[in-house]
């Protein structure tokens, strides 16, 4: 059965973190802000568990928006991008002052808009990065917004309510300055565990072959 | 060998095809037919000089980005409605004049993944707008009738008694009185029996009306039974609530109720009672103590206040 080895954990951890380095550096220029993306945290889990290890990483006394966004293609699965509740102002800022994006929507539905938008190019141009890297075609579903979550709901995915693993990478973002802030979460279904598997070890091998220096180091 | 032309020509679905400069480089059949521009007219031209609102809506920016982090992009009908300004074919029992429009902006990439142009993908999702709408109404119409008594339009006694409850733990918390008064409706039977049931109704309403009428905005009346009705009053303590309570008795009697050309008066008897007299006052003991002044109101002949304090120990 493939396996998460210390070696293709280590690779993914290594992979998403230039991917996220990039995608970091074109959020920064599209938005204007200062973007950071932190050292990804790659773990197999237990369908089950996704909730409890997600409250664990951010706290379960907090009440969240969450960004759900669903791919499918050469790998499937989804993202969930993690913000405080009251974080709707700071996206309407971030976008209108650093992007100039004020569309002409209803002012009900204004906060709801930017904040799928951002969750959008958030997820998208990090996504985007890591499967280019994994030479990977992805395409996307709409995302949507689960508002006020709290510790108690339950975030599995509907489709994985058997006892299956997921594989979850897991990073902490901040734009500008700490104005929007949150986690991000991609959630990788266990079929596609042996594309990505296969992806990885291609890629050592690419790596081996060419530059030893740039080896990752494994513990 | 497939004519991908003819396949995506047949597609119940717009399909466009735009570059950096917002030129369009394809225009589909579906949109030649609901946009009335023939694909030789739009092909080379801007996209957004055809349709100049797309600019405010947002449609530049989103397309920037898909150009820049290669992302899709999407435009759902929940937050705009639509973007491009189709006419709703589908004019019977639909009241949108627009095709309501999911969208989605798909990057297309080179070899070497530079996004070279954008596949605009318009969906028509009209039908489920209005379906959505409809559904959203049955909803409502629904809530409405678990809250609302049918008769009265007012609070029914499920959602009295709910809003009741909240009231008072409200007061649990923060403190304060409450008042609470049982109003009966004075030989009730007596007008359905002689002006029939059709009068008992009116009369009901009426009295809906008229108690509802000379409460404040805070104050919540319910039907409680049927010829009860239920007020409390937060933050009221039985001083002011007796004043209130007066001001519906006079109400009620100086009225002239009209039916089917019969003029008549109808009275009310009311028993009151204030959290300050039951300790660890529930909508139970609250209720149960106002009953007691009410029997008595109508022991006294009726057409009375009777506040708890007034009770004979």
């Amino acid at each position: 059965m493939e396996q998460l080895t210390e070696m293709r954990q280590a690779l993914l951890e290594e992979m998403v973190n230039i991917s996220f380095g990039k995608a970091a550096a074109a959020l920064a220029e599209l938005l204007n802000v200062f973007v950071i993306l932190n050292p990804p945290k790659v773990e197999e889990v237990a369908c089950s568990r996704v909730t409890a290890v997600l409250e664990e990483r951010i706290g379960s006394d907090q009440e969240l928006i969450i960004v759900q966004q669903g791919f499918h293609g050469e790998l499937s699965g989804e993202v969930a991008l993690l913000v405080a509740a009251e974080t709707g102002r700071a996206a309407i800022k971030i976008l209108q002052e650093g992007g100039g994006f004020l569309p002409d929507v209803p002012k009900e539905d204004l906060e709801t808009e930017m904040i799928l938008e951002i969750g959008n190019i958030v997820i998208g141009a990090c996504m985007n990065h890591l499967s280019e890297l994994l030479k990977k075609t992805v395409r996307y579903e709409a995302p949507h917004i689960l508002w006020e979550v709290t510790a108690t709901s339950d975030l599995s995915s509907g489709q994985n309510k058997e006892e299956q693993n997921v594989l979850m990478v897991f990073t902490k973002f901040h734009l500008g300055d700490n104005a929007f802030t949150g986690n991000l979460a991609i959630i990788l279904n266990r079929q596609w565990f042996e594309v990505l598997y296969t992806a990885l070890d291609n890629f050592w091998e690419q790596l081996s072959s060419s530059d030893n220096d740039r080896l990752p180091s494994v513990s | 060998m497939i004519d991908y032309l003819q396949l995506v020509d047949n597609l119940s679905t717009g399909i466009a095809v735009i570059d950096r400069s917002m030129t369009v480089l394809f225009w589909n059949a579906w949109l030649e037919e609901h946009s009335g521009i023939p694909r030789e007219q739009i092909l080379n031209q801007k996209l957004t000089e055809k349709f100049p609102e797309l600019k405010r809506k947002g449609f530049v920016w989103k397309a920037g980005t898909v150009f820049k982090l290669g992302n899709f992009s999407f435009f759902s009908r929940r937050q705009h409605q639509y973007l491009f300004p189709f006419e709703n074919a589908k004019s019977l029992g639909s009241n949108l004049r627009y095709m309501q429009q999911d969208i989605v902006l798909i990057p297309l990439k080179a070899p070497d993944q530079t996004v070279t142009s954008i596949c605009v993908s318009i969906f028509d999702v009209t039908d489920t707008t209005y379906y959505e709408q409809q559904l959203m109404e049955s909803k409502r119409a629904v809530e409405e009738l678990s809250r609302i008594d049918e008769l009265t339009r007012i609070n029914n006694r499920r959602n009295f008694m709910a809003r009741l409850n909240e009231e008072l733990a409200r007061r649990r918390r923060l403190g304060g009185e409450l008042s609470f008064i049982m109003i009966d409706v004075d030989h009730f039977k007596r007008v359905n029996d002689t002006k029939g049931h059709l009068c008992g109704d009116y009369v009901l309403r009426t009295l809906a009306e008229l108690l509802k009428g000379q409460l404040r905005d805070y104050d919540i009346i319910g039907r409680y039974g049927g010829e009860e009705f239920g007020v409390f009053l937060p933050n009221t303590d039985l001083s002011g609530a007796s004043i209130a309570a007066e001001r519906l008795r006079c109400t009620v009697e100086k009225h002239n109720f009209e039916f089917e050309g019969n003029v008549f008066q109808v009275t009310i008897s009311q028993g009151l009672v204030d959290t300050s007299i039951i300790s660890e006052a529930t909508s139970h003991s609250l209720i149960k103590a106002a009953d007691e002044c009410l029997y008595a109101a109508k022991q006294r002949g009726r057409n009375c206040v009777v506040p708890y304090h007034e009770l004979p120990q």
